[in-house]
């Protein structure tokens, strides 16, 4: 058996600064959120805008209208997301709910 | 000797190849020559599928049994799914390379062995063979993870695919039946396949072919068992079964209409249930489950267009899907856990692992400059050009729902969000060389002017069609738009969703899904039955007993030699009359009977 125990990897032997921080330590920014809602919501309007001035060619009726894309990913995400609620309370059940005896872990 | 190994190649079955690598890795112990054998054996099945010798014509055949099996013929189409399935062996034989366990090494090269052979075989026995070997081999990537949950979902997981392999044969016999041979060439050729409502026996492969391909109710042994494997054994998972069965689908059902649907329903439904799992093994699971069906409902369409959609989409998800699975396996090894809920942060520790998963993400999604675009818009265009405005609403919003999902949840939740305090080490350089070929592919496909996309649809079946694409649709300004404005409002929203705090937040414990009919009232309902038995079993097996007695011994005292039929003149009597009676029968028969 090869698998080697979670234990053995929990712990970085290099000092505090993780190398990791240099790429993406500015996600752990307090105003990290912020900056990639504007930064998104600046892009996302230059698509939209881009929508007015680029012809486009489609082969089903519904997508000639301006915007129809953005709208349908905001919706279809929006829609998907939300219905994770009430789908968890429907679905959702305690980790050990098939084999109770058993506390299951992962793998 | 050179020119004679030359020649063997060329008529050597790559998946044969693979299988006896596969064979000769349990057997050698060194780490070195075993690396040697488990990465070269695949490469050496690239070159002989380089090599093959000619197109649409048997190889090598076997002649047994008044029978001729066709043990290697190449197809255009299987040109795209045995070098995907290639390049995955070889990719997970290096990202295995830490494991010291002969045996799970061995297993993955024989699956992945039988899966190419089953692409190259050209009649429905060979392929019955190697589709029960994939079953088989495939099973101890599950049980060596020695978890109780893994021993019953592994049981489970060969019940349901030994049951795909029988239907199959059951299939082939009708064939055989109807056509008088199981050589591919008699009843099928490219784009032409069987028929539901004509040829008996289609039936029973297309159900076959459904349990393999995960159709929608027949789907939970994906998320039971590929989240219950070993970290290197998901990965080889990811790659072959479900693949093989699209590859069949593509040979034996193109263009049958309820692919279309199924395919269809395949986008929508796992979207919903990713949304609330917790395991990002079991996420990815589903979302193989939407990715699969892009490739079915191509089929079903059956177009030129679409049949290249499928084909090319299956190349570029065996490679991006594997690289997710390495991402989370990589997380699996270094943490013990892929459950949202344990992780996050985890970029600080394992950047490049990081970086890997969120090429594989932007792959998935259908990103501009990564293969999934290149791929999956042959299919999405297909649609649209047939006007099916209804399935083409479904697949764009499952496009959508693989943003959330692969694109932003496995990233987000493993390597970002809130910080889990986990600290471990980056991946084994084996893992990230693996994951770094894997990113590789994902962006030569993806990116014009590195030639990857070129060289991918210049493989499709349909080669002139997909070039016609290439030049007029794939990279035109509307489209490149169209698909970033789907994406970046998708991201919108889940930024917007975030920071409002209306994303449902990742919570441990199972989520129900049709499996539950078995694994609950089914089950209890056997668990029942099996109790009364017990109980009831004994005393009505006495009181059946007593009765037979009963019954014996009455026709004993009457017919025996011993019994009351048998005693005075009677029974002479009787013989003699019964004599008469039959000779009269007779005679009559001969007067009247038909002449």
């Amino acid at each position: 058996m090869s698998e080697i125990t979670p234990e053995e990897h929990t712990q970085d032997t290099r000092p505090a600064k993780h190398s990791g921080e240099r790429y993406f330590g500015w996600t752990s920014h307090p105003k990290a959120g912020l900056y990639t809602f504007i930064f998104v919501g600046v892009l996302a309007a230059g698509l939209a805008l881009a929508d007015f001035f680029v012809h486009r060619h489609e082969y089903i009726h519904l997508a000639e209208f301006k915007m129809f894309y953005a709208l349908f990913g905001f919706a279809a995400f929006g829609g998907v997301v939300l219905s994770g609620w009430p789908l968890r309370k429907l679905l959702g059940r305690p980790e050990n709910y098939y084999e109770p005896e058993e506390e299951t872990d992962n793998g | 000797m050179g020119d004679a190994l030359m020649s063997l190649l060329s008529h050597t079955n790559p998946g044969f190849i693979v299988i006896l690598a596969g064979m000769l890795a349990y057997v050698i112990r060194g780490e070195i020559p075993r690396a040697v054998v488990t990465i070269g054996g695949p490469l050496l099945g690239l070159a002989a599928l380089v090599l093959h010798s000619a197109l649409s014509e048997p190889l090598a055949t076997l002649n047994m049994m008044d029978m001729t099996f066709v043990l290697y013929q190449v197809e255009r189409v299987s040109i795209v799914f045995g070098l995907a399935f290639l390049i995955a062996a070889t990719v997970n034989s290096i990202f295995a390379l830490h494991n010291k366990d002969p045996l799970q090494d061995s297993m993955a090269l024989i699956y992945a062995g039988a899966a190419i052979a089953a692409t190259f075989a050209g009649d429905l026995i060979t392929v019955f063979v190697f589709w029960e070997l994939t079953a088989v081999s495939s099973v101890f990537l599950i049980l060596k993870s020695g978890t109780p949950e893994a021993y019953k979902a592994s049981m489970r997981y060969l019940g349901i695919q030994i049951l795909s392999g029988v239907l199959l044969l059951m299939g082939a016999t009708f064939i055989m039946g109807e056509f008088g041979t199981l050589e591919f060439d008699a009843f099928i050729s490219e784009g032409e396949g069987l028929s539901l409502q004509d040829d008996p026996g289609a039936i029973f492969l297309f159900v076959a072919l459904g349990i393999k391909a995960a159709f929608p109710l027949l789907h939970n042994w994906l998320q039971d068992s590929y989240s219950k494997a070993t970290h290197t054994g998901a990965v080889v998972l990811s790659a072959f079964t479900t693949k093989l069965a699209v590859y069949a689908l593509w040979r034996f059902f193109p263009g049958e209409d309820s692919l279309i649907w199924i395919g269809a329903i395949m986008t929508v439904f796992p979207v919903f249930f990713a949304v609330i799992e917790n395991d990002l093994r079991k996420v990815l699971a589903y979302s193989l489950n939407n990715q699969v069906g892009f490739m079915v409902c191509a089929i079903g369409i059956g177009t030129p267009l679409a049949l290249n959609g499928a084909a090319a989409h299956a190349f570029a998800h065996i490679i991006y899907k594997g690289l997710l699975f390495m991402s989370m396996g990589a997380v699996m090894y270094r943490v013990g856990t892929t459950k949202a809920t344990e992780l996050g942060g985890l970029y600080r520790t394992m950047p490049f692992t990081a970086i890997f998963c969120i090429i594989g993400a932007a792959s998935i999604s259908a990103f501009p400059l990564f293969s999934g675009f290149v791929a999956k818009s042959l299919t999405m265009s297909a649609v649209g050009y047939e006007h099916m405005t209804i399935i083409w609403m479904m697949l764009l919003f499952a496009s959508a729902g693989v943003l959330e999902h692969s694109g932003i949840k496995i990233p987000f939740f493993a390597f970002f969000a809130h910080d889990s305090g986990k600290r471990p080490k980056e991946a084994p350089f084996n893992m990230l060389l693996a994951m770094g070929i894997a990113s590789f592919f994902c962006i030569w496909i993806g990116f014009p002017f590195l030639g990857g996309t070129e060289f991918l649809y210049g493989l499709l079946p349909y080669r002139d069609e997909a070039m016609v694409y290439l030049e007029q649709s794939l990279w035109t300004t509307d489209h490149v738009l169209t698909q970033m404005q789907l994406l970046v409002f998708a991201a919108l929203a889940f930024i917007v969703l975030n920071r409002v705090k209306l994303y449902p937040p990742e919570k441990r414990g199972v989520v129900l899904d049709f499996d539950w009919v078995y694994r609950r009232p089914l089950y209890h309902a056997l668990v029942w039955t099996g109790a009364v038995w017990n109980k009831a079993g004994p005393a009505m097996t006495g009181a059946a007993l007593r009765l037979s007695r009963r019954v014996y011994n009455h026709i004993e005292a009457t017919f025996s030699p011993q019994g009351e039929l048998s005693r005075g003149p009677l029974s002479a009597g009787m013989a003699i009359w019964t004599s008469i009676v039959l000779a009269i029968v007779m005679v009559l028969a001969l007067i009247v009977g038909p002449h």
